[in-house]
């Protein structure tokens, strides 16, 4: 609880505070309601009994290896949910089984168990390529998100008061015209993580996020229905505390948020015309770019088949070890590296979900493809790869399961595109463009291998025009094949002008979602295809 | 705390599943969940709490919990004296014991079956089987109460060449899984990867494009989902669709400009209508909704009628959310949409319909179909798993994937020829869809890609 930071807030606010209509019948503000924490036993202790006794069985059972989780997942988003849950996954004979359910208690780890050692055995006959885990250092220990202020200790008083103000700030910087934008919302996330292995491995970790999407909206014109939505920034990633939300610099930003639109507003719009063009994109397009093309791409069990039935595969496949170090996907500025490491990351853990200490990937160096995303069992398939190049065969560490109902799969983790050695800015990017377009917020709508795809922005394009933005551009979007993108990529931004946004991805079957960040710079591509794709023009 | 209501729905669940790749099992699992929505209303204040604990601890937790969102929440709106679900609900027959007892061994020995016929003819095939038995259980503090057991089946497959050349693809859903014919399907799947590999490049544009019942699916599916299936307030006049449209007027600027339609318009082709009935007996699905799709509904129950949506391309209903019912018909409750839908029209079957095309293609799935515009319907993808070029009645070659950009509302309105209907591959909400296959003139291919 961080009173000071709730007073001086209100006290830079220079309006009332909008009166919030909620319902406080008087004399339940004034006691606070005790509201049990647990819904089941969830201390650390329990967890671990719980936890040594399911691998106990199913060793007994006969597993050659298996995993255990214990997750604990909680979210205050537009409604609050907690979701206990417990998986134990089995190989035997070298295929996997595995088995699930919403019940902590020891005969029920018992049970599960042996179920996974059930359905493992009853696949064994269709083995075709052996399981090869290889050795990992089993790994013991205790890990929490770093927070300063927990979120789960901001009273919703506080949270409300906070968006209130924040709506009121916004409305007061030219009444009639700015007020807070839709889907507006602060939330927050926790996940308890208890991970055992046959192993010995026993890891607990406690993951916290403050997700949150800010919005501001500014009308052209007071009587407009609608009007500019501009986010704000620097509240994503969300892998902090509430000290997200007080350090954003809140205040600044919808001063110059409200400015920029305000400009926009006044500026003449044009149809765009279809042709090729150098374009340059701010950060968050970027990172939706990297993470849908090579970000996918570069899933190994896609590359190789595994996601074939269900989301699709890669274009940096069939077969993987042919491309590596051979194929060229980028130019030279092109630097992609993958980690679970980066403070307030999304994907960041000590531990992923098969107990391993995640490693940074070099995904693509200077535009060469040189690894792929991995998990314990992917590794081996590329043996040969990193014999090559001395590197050790291990996970990288990126399995993941969205709770412990679901067995774990590789999930992308957090991406950073390398920003440039100089301290180049959009505008110096902006400033190379005789002829060009920026383009903001932009989204890649790509296909099943990822391959080939449409960016469009429905926030904002502008014409750039020796080196300056001009008016704004109504319309179209870039045409792209991966490759060939990623080729036409002349130069990135500096690392002050690096951005860390939030994105999410759905995997697997059954369908498990999870989130990672990506750290973007804004980049300078040439002559791009900008087309009509509705073809209306 | 006294007074308000209290809605509680429990949807418990098994679900066991295998899934393969490369022609080899890599998981099964056995899952069981019991996620409880509690929903709490003051006044018009809503809270809603998630849980899938079920002790009396647990459950006493989540009331508390509620509660104490309640005091952040503010009186919306006045839902009135409505009293609680009082309507009779249809139960279809939906329970299949064949499905609760397909388990990890039946499973295993079925995907092994089905993949013998791939691993010999030298291709990888990637797979899936789920099998659930749900209880779905709401309850008011008014005392009513109604529980619904079901199960469901899904079968999938997609066949690659492992050059990576070649795909088909074929599944279906089912509560019933002997009424899924894996091994077919599995033949259907391995015969398009066959005939689909090193596919050849041809110019996109506007082509007589036989549309197979999987690919109608996935192109119509975007007509029943809520944004076309709307109705919308009574001030915009009664009877009246709107397609609301955030149109990009000035960079990021959202209006909304409304087309408009008219219950008893045609609207589409007048041999086609689009219906459905929890009832079906080759359709049926659970006829009330699971809690989390009524948290806005101020924990009323969201029945399934049997409902006709275009009857012969004329419209006749549209979907609408209780708070619509109460304000603008006088009603007490909404009419949903559970996503699923039976289309029905003609007999042509695709050999008749590929002997009387001179050239024109011939599509077995759309992927990653996304809307473009609301108000004309637009909606892009790609096509997947088998594309061909049809010439002087034959299938003639293999072709290169494409995007295309078309509407429904277009695509309907130039139907040549319609087939039988068969159930496809729709897993979502438990219900299903039932189509049939189309030859659409003009229909229009952009973008020519060359993913497998």
């Amino acid at each position: 609880m961080m009173p000071v930071s709730r007073r001086l807030f209100l006290q830079r606010c220079t309006t009332a505070l909008a009166a919030i209509p909620v319902l406080t019948p008087d004399g339940l503000r004034a006691q606070p309601l005790k509201v049990p924490r647990w819904s089941v036993k969830a201390d650390p202790e329990t967890v671990k009994q719980l936890a040594l006794r399911a691998v106990d069985a199913v060793k007994a059972a006969g597993a050659e290896y298996a995993d255990v989780r214990l997750i604990r997942n909680v979210r205050h988003l537009q409604w609050d949910e907690e979701e206990i849950s417990v998986g134990v996954r089995a190989l035997v004979k070298g295929a996997w089984g595995f088995a699930a359910s919403a019940v902590w208690t020891p005969d029920e780890m018992r049970a599960l168990a042996e179920s996974a050692v059930v359905q493992a055995r009853a696949n064994s006959g269709g083995v075709r390529e052996p399981v090869a885990l290889g050795t990992v250092p089993v790994a013991s220990g205790q890990w929490d998100t770093p927070l300063e202020i927990d979120p789960f200790t901001v009273p919703v008083e506080e949270k409300n008061d906070f968006l209130a103000a924040f709506g009121a700030r916004c409305a007061f910087y030219k009444r009639g015209y700015t007020s807070m934008g839709p889907f507006t919302w602060i939330g927050r996330k926790r996940s308890e993580r208890a991970v055992a292995t046959t192993e010995g491995a026993f890891v607990t970790q406690t993951l916290t996020q403050t997700p949150a999407n800010l919005t501001l909206m500014v009308k052209k014109q007071p009587t407009d229905q609608g009007g500019l939505v501009l986010p704000l920034r620097r509240i994503q990633p969300a892998g902090r505390g509430w000290e997200l939300l007080r350090d954003a610099n809140i205040l600044d930003q919808i001063g110059t948020l409200c400015a920029w639109g305000e400009e926009l507003h006044s500026l003449p719009t044009k149809p765009f015309e279809i042709g090729r063009y150098d374009v340059v994109f701010d950060s968050p397009s970027m990172a939706a770019m990297i993470s849908e093309t090579l970000g996918t791409a570069t899933e190994l069990d896609r590359a190789l088949g595994f996601e074939a039935n269900a989301g699709g595969t890669s274009f940096l496949g069939p077969r993987p070890l042919n491309l590596l170090g051979s194929l060229q996907v980028g130019s030279s500025a092109l630097t992609l590296t993958a980690d679970r490491s980066m403070p307030g990351g999304v994907a960041t853990v000590k531990w992923d979900d098969e107990g391993i200490t995640p490693t940074q990937a070099t995904l693509i160096k200077n535009g060469a493809l040189t690894d792929y995303q991995t998990t314990r069992a992917q590794a081996a398939w590329l043996s040969p790869w990193y014999e090559k190049r001395g590197t050790p065969v291990q996970s990288h560490g990126y399995a993941s399961s969205e709770s412990a109902l679901f067995a774990p799969v590789q999930h992308r983790p957090n991406l950073a595109l390398a920003p440039a050695a100089a301290n180049v800015g959009v505008n110096d990017l902006i400033s190379q463009v005789k002829k060009g377009l920026m383009v903001y917020f932009a989204k890649a709508h790509v296909d099943f291998q990822a391959k080939n795809g449409f960016i469009s922005s429905t926030f904002c394009v502008r014409e750039i025009v020796n080196g300056k933005l001009g008016a704004i551009v109504i319309g179209g979007g870039v045409l792209f094949n991966s490759i060939e993108l990623w080729k036409s990529l002349v130069a990135v931004g500096g690392a002050a002008s690096a951005e860390t946004w939030d994105i999410g991805t759905t995997k697997g079957q059954p369908r498990q979602s999870m989130n990672h960040s990506v750290s973007a710079v804004p980049a300078l591509f040439k002559n791009l295809t900008y087309i009509d794709l509705t073809r209306t023009s | 705390m006294g007074g308000g209501k209290l809605g509680i729905s429990i949807d418990s669940s098994w679900t066991g599943y295998t899934r393969w790749a490369r022609n080899a099992v890599q998981i099964s699992g056995d899952v069981r969940n019991t996620p409880v929505t509690l929903i709490r209303v003051i006044k018009g204040a809503q809270a809603t709490v998630i849980s899938n604990q079920i002790t009396d601890t647990a459950l006493d937790a989540s009331c508390r919990r509620a509660e104490r969102v309640l005091l952040e929440q503010r009186e919306s709106f006045d839902w009135g004296a409505n009293p609680e679900f009082t309507e009779e609900f249809p139960r279809p027959p939906i329970w299949s014991d064949a499905t609760y007892n397909l388990g990890a061994e039946a499973r295993a020995n079925a995907m092994r079956e089905l993949v013998s016929s791939c691993e010999q003819a030298g291709m990888l095939a990637a797979g899936y089987i789920q099998v659930s038995a749900n209880g779905r259980a709401v309850m008011s503090d008014g005392g009513r109460s109604l529980y619904y057991p079901f199960t469901y089946a899904q079968y999938s497959v997609t066949v690659r060449d492992p050059d990576g050349t070649g795909s088909g693809f074929a599944g279906m859903d089912h509560h019933d899984w002997t009424k899924i014919d894996a091994k077919a399907l599995t033949e259907k799947a391995l015969d398009k990867c066959l005939r689909s590999r090193n596919p050849v490049a041809i110019e996109p544009g506007r082509y007589t494009t036989i549309l197979e019942p999987q690919a109608v699916c996935d192109l119509v599916e975007s007509l029943i989902s809520s944004r076309y299936n709307e109705r919308q307030p009574a001030e915009y006049g009664e009877g009246h669709i709107h397609f609301k449209e955030k149109v990009v007027i000035n960079p990021g600027r959202f209006a909304e400009q409304w087309g408009v339609a008219r219950f008893g318009d045609r609207i589409i082709d007048e041999r086609l209508s689009l219906s459905a009935d929890p009832m079906d007996p080759e359709l049926a699905f659970p006829p009330f909704e699971y809690a989390m799709n009524y948290m806005d509904e101020n924990a009323r129950l969201q029945v399934y009628h049997p409902v006709t949506w275009i009857e012969n391309g004329v419209l006749k209903n549209l979907a609408y959310p209780t708070r619509y019912g109460i304000t603008s018909l006088g009603a007490n409750t909404g009419l949903p949409t559970s996503g699923g839908f039976r289309m029905t029209g003609g007999t042509t079957t695709i050999d008749e319909m590929i002997q009387t095309t001179r050239r024109g293609i011939i599509v077995t799935r759309f992927s990653d179909v996304q809307t473009v515009d609301l108000r004309s319907g637009m909606v892009s993808g790609f096509t997947r798993d088998g594309l061909w070029l049809v010439e002087n009645g034959k299938i003639s070659k293999p072709i290169k994937n494409f995007r295309f950009m078309e509407s429904p509302f277009i695509a309907l309105n130039q139907v040549d020829q319609i087939g039988k209907p068969e159930r496809v591959f729709h897993p979502w909400n438990y219900s299903g869809v039932i189509c049939p296959a189309l030859k659409v003139r003009d229909f229009s291919f952009t973008h020519l890609f060359d993913a497998v």
